[in-house]
């Protein structure tokens, strides 16, 4: 009987590890995103976790237990997981802000966040090696296979895991429900587990004395930050009063904002990127009779709300992702109109779907993730994708956040570019010149005859420091020279992007994947 | 004899875990990166990985010595699938997906497919490692626990080198063949492995 439940246990365990892993970087990610940094710590923490509690799984005992001892130590094991597990909701806050510094790095926090699934990643790593010993310690027939089965059963439970995370449980319950699930399932393993037969008050005594600890400071400390959850992302809201005494509301996608969008006036543009992004297509839009365009990434829907609501509207056409996020850029961001249509999807996935011919006066990509835009959206094969379908008149609108000192992604897609479009332009704010991140611009006409002669646009926005209301402020975007006067002011040089090699992060983290050269 | 067979399983982790994180980047051009695509992946190359494991536990009969070979077999099959994986993309695309490149089913089909391979012919490895340490160590249990623990350093070692080196200065197809390359070097460790075994009891 508990040679054929071994594989269930390690199943479960396995699922509820992999469940873990997906809940951290989610509960994290409100207060460091979701970038590699944090993808990376999470994988590490559990890894290295499973780690420590399989060599301590191997050893635990010591080296011929009876078959009792083992049964009771995989019991404590998962119940332990189990009141770790259910502790972490409660503690990420707390340990991402204490840990928080000034430099928005969040390195500290990240780490702290990724350490938090530790404890039950170490308990759960001594499931997989006691249930071998156990079946070594039982000496029954077929020995292969039943290794055999728990591997099978481990490789088997993460794939449960990661579907039931991925596809059900995020939407449904939230990264916190996730945990919450996960601790149920190593809690009901190893309560099946304890020999209740032979020793029941000593098992009851285990079972409290393991979960009462992390059962209290769920009950203590635990809330949501999140609007609403869905399987990428967690959306919050920021509502405020503009300058011009409009309603204006922020979309806040994890820990940035990705929207501002004015809820009285639809053409109103709150931000500063997008409304040089407006300029510059309204410039491709008065070449055209039949207005179209192409967003790729809507978020809260912003520009292609005010593009549709221009006079005559523009059709827009808007590729996201994330259906939850579409559903609340038409309701919470007043993102809806006949002339917008939203398709949900890949951005390259919808544009290839769309007839290679030129149809789109304006495509602009805008899909970011924690201030990284997906390396298949910034490769030349995706700009010649863009090419194809964009009008003789029209521009492909690249929205940018990088390293103001270095721009090397902004620079490295306009050189990628350069090579299809007939002309490559980077904008940039002028007071941008501080070390940090900043909005760049950049915008790829296919005619040189479309270019706009003017070197720098100024535009009006809502600037909102810390604490205070918005307030209305010119913001000037300049033009900025070519790759190698960049390259000489800046002393890093950009690079080709591709589908085989767009190593994004490491260009935002400052990092040439070419030789510097020292700037004159 | 017994730290070649943690360093291999260790290695075979690495493999799987390394071709797992590349092969997202791989299929993002055609499938885009999204929840679909991710789950389809990991779905696709651990179920075929579990159906390895399966395999290779009742391949187990004849012998150390053959039981490794077989071992040093499949982590070669799967090191040339790995390398030819960046090949059959487009092939695949113009099957599948070009004719509808927003169909979801189309897109989790395009992702899993390319991971069947390597994750059965990978996932064949670990038990017979397995199996040959317990054998050596006298089924020890601290041994059945390193050999645990040494294919969770490996997959965290494959999953980091993919993300922070292997894509940024090899590109998707480079690591790909880094990652065949050293799947061959762990097919030749358990091949001398093998020749090494007392071939006097089984695996």
């Amino acid at each position: 009987m508990i040679v054929a439940l071994l594989p269930l246990a390690v199943f479960l365990s396995a699922a509820a590890c992999l469940s873990v892993e997906l809940a951290i970087v989610r509960l994290g990610a409100p207060h460091v995103g979701q970038s590699l940094l944090p993808w990376t710590a999470a994988i590490i923490a559990v890894l290295l976790g499973l780690t420590l509690g399989h060599v301590l799984g191997g050893r635990a005992g010591g080296p011929q237990p009876p078959p009792a001892r083992l049964l009771w130590l995989m019991a404590t094991a998962c119940l332990s997981a189990s009141g770790a597990a259910i502790a972490m909701p409660a503690l990420a806050a707390p340990v991402a802000n204490a840990l928080a510094t000034e430099d928005g790095a969040g390195i500290a926090s990240t780490i702290g966040l990724a350490a938090l699934c530790l404890p039950p990643s170490i308990a759960a790593g001594f499931v997989t090696p006691l249930a071998l010993r156990l079946q070594l310690a039982l000496r029954l027939p077929g020995q292969a296979r039943q290794v055999a089965a728990i591997y099978a059963a481990s490789a088997a439970g993460s794939v449960a895991g990661t579907v039931a995370a991925g596809f059900w449980l995020l939407e449904q319950v939230g990264a916190a429900g996730l945990t919450f699930a996960a601790a149920a399932t190593w809690a009901t393993v190893g309560l099946a587990l304890l020999p209740w037969r032979g020793r029941p008050a000593a098992a009851m005594l285990r079972a409290i004395g393991l979960l009462a600890p992390g059962l209290s400071i769920a009950f203590l400390g635990w809330s949501s930050a999140c609007a609403i959850e869905s399987r990428y992302t967690c959306v919050r809201y920021l509502d405020t009063t503009s300058p011009q005494d409009t309603r204006l509301r922020f979309m806040i996608l994890d820990e940035g904002v990705h929207s501002a969008s004015d809820l009285d006036d639809p053409r109103a543009l709150h931000l500063g990127y997008a409304a040089l992004a407006d300029r510059l297509a309204a410039m491709a839009f008065a070449r055209s009779a039949d207005r179209q365009a192409m967003v790729i990434g809507g978020g809260g829907a912003t520009l292609p709300r005010a593009w549709a609501n221009r006079s005559p509207p523009v059709s827009v056409l808007v590729a996201e992702l994330d259906p939850v996020v579409a559903a609340e850029a038409a309701t919470a961001m007043a993102a809806t109109g006949p002339a917008l249509h939203t398709v949900t999807g890949d951005g390259r996935a919808v544009l290839r779907s769309q007839p290679a011919r030129p149809s789109y006066d304006v495509v602009l990509m805008d899909a970011y993730r924690t201030r990284t835009a997906p390396p298949h959206l910034v490769t030349r094969e995706f700009g010649a994708l863009v090419h194809a379908r964009l009008r003789e008149t029209g521009v492909f609108l690249s929205n940018v956040i990088d390293r103001a000192d270095t721009l090397l992604l902004a620079r490295s897609l306009a050189k990628t570019l350069a090579l299809d479009y007939a002309a490559v332009e980077i904008w940039r704010a002028e007071e941008a010149g501080t070390p940090g991140s900043t909005n760049v611009v950049v915008a790829a006409w296919k005619s040189v005859a479309s270019v706009p002669d003017a070197g720098r646009i100024t535009v009006p926005v809502s600037i909102m420091a810390a604490g205070e209301p918005p307030a209305s402020r010119d913001v000037s975007w300049r033009r900025l020279d070519g790759e190698t006067g960049l390259r000489a002011t800046m002393g890093q040089c950009a690079m080709l992007l591709t589908d085989d090699r767009a190593p994004v992060e490491r260009l935002l983290a400052g990092r040439a994947a070419c030789p510097s050269r020292p700037g004159p | 004899m017994i730290h070649a067979l943690l360093l291999a399983e260790a290695l075979i982790a690495s493999c799987a875990l390394a071709f797992e994180t590349a092969a997202a980047r791989l299929v993002a051009p055609y499938a885009g990166m999204s929840t679909d695509s991710w789950t389809a992946i990991i779905a696709g190359f651990l179920l075929s990985w579990a159906l390895g494991n399966q395999v290779g536990g009742r391949c187990s009969a004849g012998g150390a010595q053959r039981s490794l070979c077989r071992a040093a077999a499949a982590v070669a099959g799967a090191a040339a699938m790995v390398a030819a994986t960046p090949l059959l993309l487009p092939v695949l695309d113009s099957w599948l997906v070009a004719s509808d490149p927003v169909a979801r089913w189309r897109l989790a089909l395009f992702a899993a497919l390319p991971t069947l391979g390597p994750g059965f012919l990978f996932g064949i490895a670990p038990p017979l490692v397995m199996l040959a340490i317990i054998r050596h160590s006298g089924g020890h249990g601290a041994f059945v626990g390193i050999a645990n623990a040494a294919g969770a350093v490996g997959s965290a070692a494959g999953a980091v080198a993919v993300l922070w080196l292997g894509l940024d200065w090899l590109g998707t197809r480079g690591t790909c063949l880094a990652i065949a390359a050293l799947g061959l070097v762990t097919a030749a460790l358990l091949m001398a492995t093998a020749f090494r075994a007392d071939t006097r009891h089984p695996a």
